[in-house]
């Protein structure tokens, strides 16, 4: 009898343990680790087609003549990470979670670069140019997106529908089919669009992310 | 059957457990952090990662560095813990103590010598001139993480979730191994062309598969601005060669209350004129809610600095402490009212 409780006083504190001496129940795993928050470095997939946002050193040859963001076909480039930012006046930080209706920044995570949008026309389509720009001592109202999560969910999550809508211009982030010839490897075209569209629906993917602050 | 002595072996064994939880958390580094590994890491991804280490570390690459020779004994030791199934069991329940106590109680048993795990796994050969091979490394990817100053200061972990591409089995095959060949054609009489074909193998379809887990990232003490913590190829993947790897880099997120600089804190403390000229006893909380006393008895100018040795951050993998810094803000009157000036020249000329 002292032997069972012994061994269930074992088995209850090895399993509680496990996570440190935070003593803390754990929480059903699916939960867990799924919210997007600030700091979290990520890779957007299209839904519709399946590329993701990416973006490389190589820069438009139209348009702001800034460096280009395309979809990319292939899951194994870390040029399809980026870093997701508050702007600079709010006072969130990292392991803050984000809301619908929040408005962040993208940084590019191999060139620091701000995910970016204005008024010129994007090369394949003439829509609005989505382009990489600025760093990390440089950034404007330019790099503002605004969180718009479809359906009910309130806080932003990993394989959630999402929208992100460019403040300055209302573009909504897009991509579609029309694929550049020069740049090779299948990349298609990423731009802004002003009307709500199934191909303006993107996905937090593949990425490291942040606990968030609170639950540690 | 509920006698109170069963109650009590229940729960003695549990705090002797958490006990032995506290001293795996206080003792050394872990030896998954020593060999850059994941807690679920394979036995596969351990021995790369210490052939990787083993090689940067051996003592012949670092003839009279002391450092390197240390932690080349860490990583040996590491290795042969992780490698072995049942010491890795023992390890991953209740820590280095456990093992110790595992180790006793069989007897001999004791520690491979250090040469005979690196002459084992590199098959004899001196192991010095081992020329890296040619590996394709999967891209690296690089978080930027803040660190509180209370885990700078004791040590702390963050359990961030790796979502990540892993390489699978596919039905059917592929082109691998693709390179150019030069081959010579015949354009007329004795006349040869030199040409090139790409010529590829077939390999067996891989396709990715998206899989997540959890990775707990150790902050250690007094860790700097700029110091990674790397975890072993859970970077990006790479078909046909191996995965990049996963880098955090530490910065010091900004505090309320103190300002680091390199091994040591500056904080700023506002005290009355009275204060200032009589002298006062006053403590400040430091980052474990340790009191530092830093009243007086003597005068504290406006702006003054008074450092406190010791009470900075701790310095990495060491037992010493950086110093405190506090400037003293002297709180001065707005206006005095003529009886307060008259008292006042009375008591001051």
């Amino acid at each position: 009898m002292a032997a069972s409780l012994l061994v269930l006083a074992v088995a209850f504190l090895v399993g509680a343990g496990s996570g440190g001496i935070d003593g803390g129940a754990a929480a059903p795993v699916e939960a867990e680790g799924s919210e997007v928050t600030y700091g979290s470095v990520i890779k957007l997939m299209h839904e519709k087609t399946k590329h993701r946002l990416h973006s490389h050193d190589v820069p438009y040859g139209s348009g702001s003549g800034q460096q280009s963001v395309t979809g990319f076909p292939e899951g194994d480039d870390s040029n399809s990470y980026w870093i997701v930012r508050p702007t600079p006046d709010s006072s969130s930080k990292q392991g803050d979670a984000i809301e619908t209706g929040g408005i962040i920044k993208l940084q590019h995570m191999r060139t620091r670069r701000w995910l970016h949008s204005h008024l010129h026309a994007s090369p394949l389509s003439g829509n609005l140019e989505v382009s990489c720009f600025g760093g990390d001592e440089l950034s404007d109202t330019g790099d503002y997106w605004r969180l718009e999560i479809e359906g009910s969910g309130k806080v932003w999550k990993r394989d959630q529908k999402v929208r992100l809508s460019h403040v300055d211009t209302g573009g909504y982030l897009h991509s579609h089919n029309k694929k550049y010839n020069r740049l090779g490897g299948g990349q298609q075209e990423v731009c802004g669009v002003r009307e709500k569209r199934a191909e303006n629906i993107w996905l937090a993917a593949e990425g490291v992310y942040l606990p968030v602050n609170g639950s540690k | 059957m509920a006698a109170p002595g069963k109650g009590g072996a229940a729960r003695f064994a549990a705090a002797l457990f958490v006990l032995l939880n506290l001293a795996v958390a206080i003792a050394g580094k872990s030896y998954y952090d020593v060999l850059q590994v994941p807690k679920g890491a394979s036995e596969d991804q351990i021995k790369r990662s210490y052939r990787k280490l083993a090689l940067k570390y051996h003592p012949d690459k670092n003839p009279d560095n002391e450092e390197a020779n240390k932690r080349f004994a860490e990583i040996n030791n590491a290795y042969e813990v992780l490698t072995d199934q049942e010491k890795r069991k023992i390890y991953d329940r209740y820590g280095e103590e456990g093992l110790k106590q595992f180790q006793g109680g069989r007897g001999s048993g004791g520690g491979m010598n250090i040469q005979d795990i690196f002459s084992s796994f590199f098959g004899g050969g001196g192991g010095t001139e081992e020329e890296e091979e040619q590996i394709l490394k999967g891209d690296e990817v690089i978080v930027e993480l803040d660190a509180s100053l209370e885990d700078l200061y004791m040590g702390g972990s963050l359990k961030v979730w790796r979502e990540k591409n892993v390489i699978k089995p596919a039905p059917g095959k592929r082109r691998c191994n693709c390179r150019n060949e030069v081959y010579h054609r015949q354009i007329g009489p004795g006349m040869y062309q030199q040409m090139t074909e790409q010529v590829c193998d077939q390999c067996p379809n891989v396709k990715f598969v998206r899989e997540g887990e959890f990775l707990t990232v150790d902050i250690e003490k007094g860790m700097k601005d700029g110091q990674e913590v790397l975890f072993f190829e859970e970077g990006e993947p790479k078909i046909d060669g191996e995965p990049g790897d996963l880098k955090f880099r530490i910065q010091t997120a900004p505090h309320g209350r103190f300002r680091r600089e390199g091994n040591d804190l500056h904080a700023t403390v506002t005290i009355s004129l009275v204060q200032a000229l009589v002298g006062f006893e006053k403590t400040i909380k430091h980052l474990d809610n340790h009191l530092v006393e830093i009243g007086t008895k003597g005068i504290t100018k406006p702006k003054e600095i008074r450092k406190f040795k010791g009470e900075g951050m701790p310095l990495y993998q060491s037992n010493k402490k950086g110093d405190l810094y506090v400037t003293f803000e002297v709180l001065f009157p707005k206006t005095l009212t003529d009886d307060q000036k008259a008292k006042l020249k009375d008591v001051l000329v």
